[in-house]
């Protein structure tokens, strides 16, 4: 009976073997090509921009870069793809880097800090990208460097036990991964390219001008050609559909979410601890995206979220750059690429007295 | 530990291995050792909870089993419901009781200071302290006797497959089962897997795809127009059916494979033809848990037509309340047991004006006109479970009814598919298309089980159907582990 039943099991090895064999050889994310990330970090520590024609992994490439790199930065920024664009420009004379990730949640700017904590390259200031949804308990909270951010908590004395997290840190997340159906439904979705096209491979280069996506030296990215040179009505139509859609990390936001609160004021407090000047950096939105979801679709807690972080800012002596509502910085439609990403010359132009301020 | 999540699927198979590979004598230690961590994955530290509230009943039944005296039987049953309630009240109800106290005085300009405790709810609470309330009410009753077996109680109470979203198991059932000496049985092993594949797709294709559009229409209730809640309302009640009724469909198969028959949680409610046999359809272990423990104690309806109208609207807003510490599933409860009413009232009225219209004539059209009503009034009452607040569900009601002349608000059906937070059409279709497929399967179900049917088909025809379901799972399926709507019950 065991016997009969332990074969009809064996029978449906292929799937899993399938799932797992479709996630490890056609990796849409690069999560298994180390080598590749590796070389990115190498290259980035070296001068090089990284241009990658896929998806490639920018945690598990920080991941590298930390690891390579030997000295401590002047700043880092941390945040999401919404504050990619700042750049060492804004930081004349010091060394910079731009340790943000896309879609990035407030545990993954703890995350992403603690690789640097770790390693004792403490920088003499922080940016902290300030994204509303960080606040947001209902924001897609998945992590990818989960253990980064479990220690990184316990640093801040916030860390509570859970058997579930015990069990995802005692796994290699990439184990996760090679296991994971969402991965699996990417890696079939991009099957037919791979088999057309090739691997997708980063090119390293030093010259700016290309017209593909790149993340520079420091970090921060320079948007291809095509969304550079997008027409206006082109991203007013891109806001007015974000709106439409309604943000999914906005969802259900409508209050600042305790734990996340605490979290984010003991983070800022260790930092300022070990001596780390703190600058808040809230990214702006594009004018009707700003206008429409405050004023038209009841989403109240852009502001709400703003005052809380200007009023910690003032009550920790911490400066703020920059506005989530445009006006408020000057900002117009012609200042951003799309809904939430501006323009890194605007951007730029928040960052006024960053040099001044060290 | 979710039962979509990739712990879950390392967690049951060494489980059901172990269990299985064990001698007989530790299997139900095992068992209650597997459940505690189970439940553990969440806050570990509550599982004292868990184990307060098994000691409690255990104790509370076997003095009621001992004691020869009326009196001391009666003080350890009312101590017994008492701490489980209390539990339940202190650790769900505590905040919402606080709330509306707080509200009733502010109105009055009336002092009103009590301490704030804003504890975290403890997953599976109502469904536990209901399983062991029932087992102390049916001690004391003298239904079942008192279990004397420490371990096999604390299993009752905590078998992980059925421990935080039920089914609502009762003593007479489940007991029984934990003492026999199962052994791997093929068929019901398989049986339970195929369910537990069932429940996955209900899960993860159906409840999690339809789950999207229904939190972005009513996290914005003021931002939508009738067609978008007709579309969300619709979704809505498909959304918890599919979630919830998946739950149950892996908990069920889960404890079948080890040999344990739960009882069935929901028989293909939306094919009901009338509101009561919606209810006895739905959330059966939970509906006849309030109709034995609450209605009939009540009287039932023996005591004629208003006094059932009367108890039925109390149970189903106890039931509302049960469901949440908010005033929206109360009203969503006391409105339900209105409806009912109103339709238990009218059913002389419906069937003179069907004959009236010839409808009764045709019976598969009336059949589908009934159902078809039958579930728009549980959707529309439904609006109450979902909205976040009491005034958000009266804004959806009353944006409800506009717009239905211009659907696409000027623009196109594409824009009205983004202002259901899709990004693509082809996403729309795909919910529609999932929930075909669902709507297809039960109702060939109506005609009998599916799984003699597949049986009947040649062994490599039955394996492409099953490689081609589990694909479908992995290709169609969201997978962020969203946690199930029953876990905050």
């Amino acid at each position: 009976m065991t016997r009969r039943f332990l074969c009809k099991i064996a029978l449906l090895a292929p799937v899993p073997i399938c799932m797992v064999l479709a996630n490890v050889l056609v990796d849409p994310a690069g999560v298994f090509a180390h080598r590749e990330k590796r070389e990115a970090a190498r290259h980035m520590l070296q001068g090089y921009g990284v241009v990658a024609e896929g998806d490639m992994d920018s945690r598990q490439v920080l991941r590298y870069y930390v690891q390579e790199l030997t000295e401590p930065m002047d700043a880092l920024a941390f945040g999401s793809s919404r504050t990619m664009t700042v750049s060492s420009v804004s930081f004349p004379g010091q060394r910079f880097f731009n340790a943000s990730v896309p879609a990035a949640t407030l545990p993954d700017v703890l995350a992403n800090y603690q690789l640097f904590h770790e390693k004792g390259l403490i920088p003499r200031k922080v940016i902290i990208g300030a994204d509303p949804h960080f606040f947001n308990a209902h924001a897609d909270n998945r992590l990818y460097l989960a253990r980064e951010y479990r220690r990184a908590l316990q640093r801040l004395e916030l860390a509570s036990f859970s058997l579930s997290d015990w069990f995802m840190d005692w796994l290699d997340p990439r184990y996760l991964q090679a296991i994971s159906p969402a991965y699996f439904q990417v890696s079939v979705y991009a099957l037919p390219v791979l088999l057309t096209r090739g691997r997708p491979r980063a090119v390293f280069i030093r010259d700016e001008e290309t017209p593909h996506k790149m993340v520079r030296s420091d970090g921060s990215v320079r948007y291809e050609l095509s969304r550079r040179m997008r027409d206006p009505d082109d991203v007013e139509r891109r806001a007015r559909r974000y709106v439409l859609q309604y943000p999914p990390e906005l969802l259900h936001f409508d209050h600042i979410h305790g734990n996340m609160r605490r979290i984010f004021e003991a983070f800022v407090a260790s930092l300022r601890n070990d001596g780390i000047e703190v600058i808040l950096f809230l990214p702006p939105y594009h004018p009707y995206v700003y206008d429409a979801l405050v004023n038209e679709r009841s989403c109240v807690i852009l502001p709400i979220v703003e005052q809380y972080l200007r009023d910690f800012a003032e009550a920790s002596g911490i400066s703020v750059y920059g506005s989530y509502d445009p006006t408020v910085c000057g900002l117009s439609a012609e200042d951003f690429y799309d809904a939430v990403h501006a323009t890194p010359e605007s951007i730029r132009a928040l960052f006024p007295n960053a040099s001044d301020a060290m | 530990m979710l039962f979509n999540s990739i712990q879950f699927a390392v967690f049951f198979p060494i489980v059901a291995a172990t269990y299985f590979g064990l001698p007989y004598r530790c299997r139900v230690p095992f068992l209650v050792f597997a459940s505690y961590v189970f439940y553990m994955a969440w806050v570990p530290s509550y599982v004292f909870l868990l184990l307060f509230s098994t000691f409690v009943s255990y104790a509370a039944a076997r003095g009621i089993e001992r004691s020869r005296s009326a009196g001391l039987r009666r003080a350890l049953f009312i101590t017994g419901l008492c701490v489980n309630l209390g539990i339940l009240f202190l650790f769900k109800y505590f905040n919402f009781f606080n709330d509306s106290m707080q509200w009733l005085f502010d109105r009055f300009s009336l002092p009103y200071h009590t301490p704030d405790w804003r504890l975290l709810l403890p997953v599976g609470i109502s469904f536990y302290t209901f399983q062991t309330v029932g087992y102390v009410v049916d001690v004391y009753r003298g239904q079942v006797p008192a279990e004397r077996n420490p371990w096999v109680f604390a299993l009752y109470v905590s078998f992980f497959p059925q421990l935080v979203a039920g089914p609502i198991e009762r003593a007479d059932r489940l007991i029984p089962q934990l003492h026999a000496r199962h052994t791997l049985d093929y068929q019901q092993a398989t049986d339970g897997l195929k369910l537990i594949a069932w429940g996955l797709f209900k899960k993860v294709v159906v409840a999690d795809r339809l789950g999207s559009v229904v939190a972005v229409v009513f996290a914005n209730p003021e931002n939508h127009a009738g067609p978008a809640y007709a579309v969300a309302t619709i979704m809505c009640a498909w959304q918890i059916y599919c979630d919830f009724s998946g739950y149950s469909d892996i908990a069920i198969g889960s404890a079948q494979v080890m040999g344990v028959r739960l009882m069935k949680n929901f028989e293909r409610p939306f094919f009901a033809r009338s509101l009561p046999e919606l209810w006895r359809r739905w959330h059966i272990s939970l509906t006849t848990w309030f109709r034995d423990y609450v209605f009939f104690p009540m009287g039932g309806s023996r005591g004629g037509p208003v006094r059932t109208m009367r108890n039925i609207i109390f149970v189903f807003a106890l039931c509302g309340l049960w469901h949440g510490a908010n005033w929206t599933f109360v009203i969503w409860g006391g409105l339900t047991g209105v409806v009912l009413c109103a339709s238990m009232v009218t059913q002389p009225l419906r069937r003179a004006a069907a004959e009236r219209i010839g409808l009764d004539r045709i019976p598969r059209i009336h059949a589908v006109f009934q159902t078809i009503t039958t579930f728009c009034i549980f959707s529309f009452v439904g609006i109450f479970f979902r909205a976040h607040n009491v005034q958000d569900a009266f804004t959806i009601y009353r944006r409800f009814f506009t717009g239905w002349l211009d659907p696409f608000q000027g623009g196109r059906f594409r824009d009205f598919v983004y202002s259901l937070g899709l990004t693509k059409v082809e996403t729309f279709w795909l919910c529609v298309g999932v929930l075909a497929i669902l709507i297809g399967v039960e109702a060939v179900q109506q005609y009998g089980p599916i799984a003699p049917r597949i049986q009947r088909y040649p062994a490599w025809a039955r394996w492409c159907m099953y490689y081609a379901f589990i694909l479908a799972i992995l290709y169609l399926g969201v997978f962020d582990e969203s946690p199930f709507v029953y876990f905050q019950f």
